[in-house]
């Protein structure tokens, strides 16, 4: 077992900010360094049905201008040698979720960043990006039928289900969202 | 037009029972046969991307496993291909997904609609239905059964408890039909995908109708429970919605066609049931044992398990096989004939312990308004071509079954058995 890691000023504040958050149950931040660049990692458990979206929106509001975490990875316990947290089987969540994700692209279009919210919120999910896939992200039968009755709510057009089947990446997706939207097609989106 | 014997191979392992032509195109009566006698608890090889499982295939421990919710749980799965997927989208959520307390708060809503008293009303409508179809193809001087009749009669039943409009039916029986089984060999996995999600998203909008405009039917009822605050989630009403179609329209589709084949098949069988006698309800018990829509169901063992000297380990998924119970020597006798009047019939083709079919009765009722509208009008019952059967792994039947039929001598008996008309 190795000693806690000595803890940084930035991590221990973002502990204690998304700790104040009535819906988390317990939370841990580490900051590594990768490839030259510091990258701040949230690990919480929630009691609630919170969301990395939630967390991030709520500090944002409850806490501007701190520093904001690269990624919030919601757990269903943090992992724990006694008092100290088990970073390894942390990273383990971390890299697992990585392995599913694709390079960060940005939402670029309005529907784009519809839908990035969307799936993050069906996928409870953190930083989804427009080349992520919504099978990899763990997607299924029934969070395709909420995006699509979302989409119908919020959108005003039912998307077939195969059109969601076939566009499993956001920013295909996204395009045909648009497409199914405006039967002239044509239509671009205007940010 | 049967299918051919599928020869027992020396390596049981090259069967592949996940492989949805192999069903359809072979009879594995011999397989089965041969498992009972020397694996009854058979493990069935895994590959590379699918776990190996259990397989049971004797009439004793098919029965044993189903009545062991306490070790053999549902809650993961019950279909062979979720389960080998690593579990159903839909588990914990759905009536037939969920064991314990859960499972019993969800039946006893559903209970009541489909006890005998709660389908008093459709029963008319169903054997209403039943006379006019047959009618219908007397008239035409024959039809395609499988289609005209058999594939009708529990569509627009289960229909009605849902609360389905008329002119939606025909589309969800085109999605309820290939969600699990398709009529062509090759079926895209798209294709079962789309059907799927396009009923779960048609029953999460009829949902919403039916919390703005409640009416008489399963729907409204389920969307009441959750306002009550029994708390059934959304997801729950839409996956229950979704089993009560799948369960309630192809199971039945495939035992009416299923039993009507065998009918032609056994010209005796057909005499004594239109002679009277046997009564229509030992008919329905050997349709459900001969026919075993539902080809398996699956279950996950909750702790280690033994039986027949082998071990289920806790997690392994294990298969109940009804077309190998039902066929099984061992609880039946001449289990290969095809007998209207067998009795006692202790088949396994409606499940048995706490998940018994919900809509056992309904089936039964479906089934016998198109026996008894068979023997009061028809006199004749023949092929004309060849039938086709669904494939599957899951469910098994025929979905096509092109028949001439002649109309009933005059004066035939209808509820009077006659006693022994024809020597």
């Amino acid at each position: 077992m190795r000693p806690d890691r000595e803890r940084h000023p930035t991590t221990t504040l973002l502990e204690r900010a998304v700790r104040g958050h009535p819906g988390v149950t317990d939370a841990v931040a580490e900051l590594v360094d990768e490839q030259g660049s510091s990258l701040t990692f949230v690990y919480l458990s929630t009691h609630d049905d919170l969301t990395s979206r939630r967390i991030r929106s709520w500090l944002h509001v409850e806490h501007p201008g701190r520093p904001v975490p690269d990624e919030i990875h919601v757990v269903p316990e943090i992992p724990r040698h006694g008092d100290c947290p088990d970073w390894s089987a942390l990273r383990r969540v971390r890299d697992d979720a990585a392995r599913l994700r694709a390079p960060y692209v940005a939402a670029d279009t309005d529907t784009e960043r519809y839908l990035v919210e969307l799936w993050e919120d069906m996928l409870e999910l953190d930083r989804v990006g427009a080349g992520d896939d919504f099978f990899s992200l763990g997607g299924h039968s029934m969070l395709a039928v909420r995006i699509r009755r979302a989409i119908q709510r919020d959108r005003g057009v039912v998307v077939p289900a195969e059109l969601l089947f076939i566009n499993s990446v956001l920013a295909d997706q996204a395009r045909a969202v648009d497409e199914v939207g405006s039967p002239a097609g044509a239509e671009p989106i205007s940010s | 037009m049967s299918r051919p014997m599928l020869p027992v191979p020396d390596d049981l392992g090259e069967v592949d029972l996940t492989d949805r032509v192999l069903h359809s195109t072979y009879d594995l009566g011999e397989f089965w046969q041969h498992l009972r006698a020397t694996e009854p608890v058979y493990r069935h090889p895994g590959t590379a991307t699918r776990p190996g499982f259990w397989v049971l295939s004797a009439h004793r421990d098919v029965s044993a496993a189903y009545r062991d919710h306490r070790r053999f749980t549902s809650d993961r799965g019950n279909v062979l291909d979720a389960l080998c997927a690593g579990g159903d989208s839909a588990s914990g959520q759905m009536l037939s997904l969920t064991d314990g307390k859960r499972h019993r708060d969800i039946r006893r809503i559903l209970t009541q609609t489909f006890s005998l008293k709660g389908l008093d009303a459709l029963g008319v409508r169903i054997r209403t239905a039943a006379r006019q179809l047959v009618e219908q193809a007397l008239n035409k001087g024959g039809c395609d059964f499988a289609l005209d009749v058999a594939k009708e009669i529990p569509l627009q039943a289960i229909c009605d408890l849902l609360g389905i409009p008329y002119e939606e039916r025909q589309r969800i029986f085109a999605l309820t039909s290939s969600m699990v089984a398709s009529e062509e060999p090759e079926q895209p996995v798209a294709e079962a995908w789309q059907a799927k999600n396009e009923v779960l998203f048609y029953f999460s909008a009829l949902a919403d109708d039916r919390r703005a405009d409640p009416r008489d039917d399963i729907v409204t009822l389920l969307v009441d429970a959750a306002r009550e605050g029994s708390s059934l989630t959304e997801d729950e009403i839409i996956f229950n919605c979704y089993s009560l179609i799948l369960g309630g329209g192809e199971t039945t589709r495939m035992a009416i066609s299923g039993g009507v084949l065998a009918l032609i098949e056994n010209p005796d069988q057909w005499v004594a049931f239109v002679n009277g006698d046997v009564p229509v309800s030992s008919v329905v018990e050997e349709v459900l044992r001969w026919t075993s829509p539902s080809m398996h169901l699956g279950r996950t063992a909750i702790e280690d398990v033994e039986i027949g000297g082998r071990t289920i380990h806790a997690g392994d998924i294990t298969t109940l096989w009804n077309v190998s119970a039902n066929r099984d020597e061992a609880a039946f006798d001449h289990p290969h004939q095809f007998d209207v009047s067998r009795n006692p019939n202790q088949h396994t083709a409606l499940g048995m312990g706490s998940h018994f079919c919900l809509g056992s009765h309904l089936a039964r009722l479906e089934i016998s308004a198109v026996l008894e509208s068979l023997r009061d009008l028809v006199g004749t019952i023949g092929l004309t071509g060849p039938t086709r059967r669904i494939y599957s792994n899951f469910l098994g039947g025929i979905c096509s079954l092109p028949v001439a039929l002649t109309p009933a001598p005059r004066g035939r008996t209808t509820t009077v058995p006659a006693p022994s008309a024809i020597g």
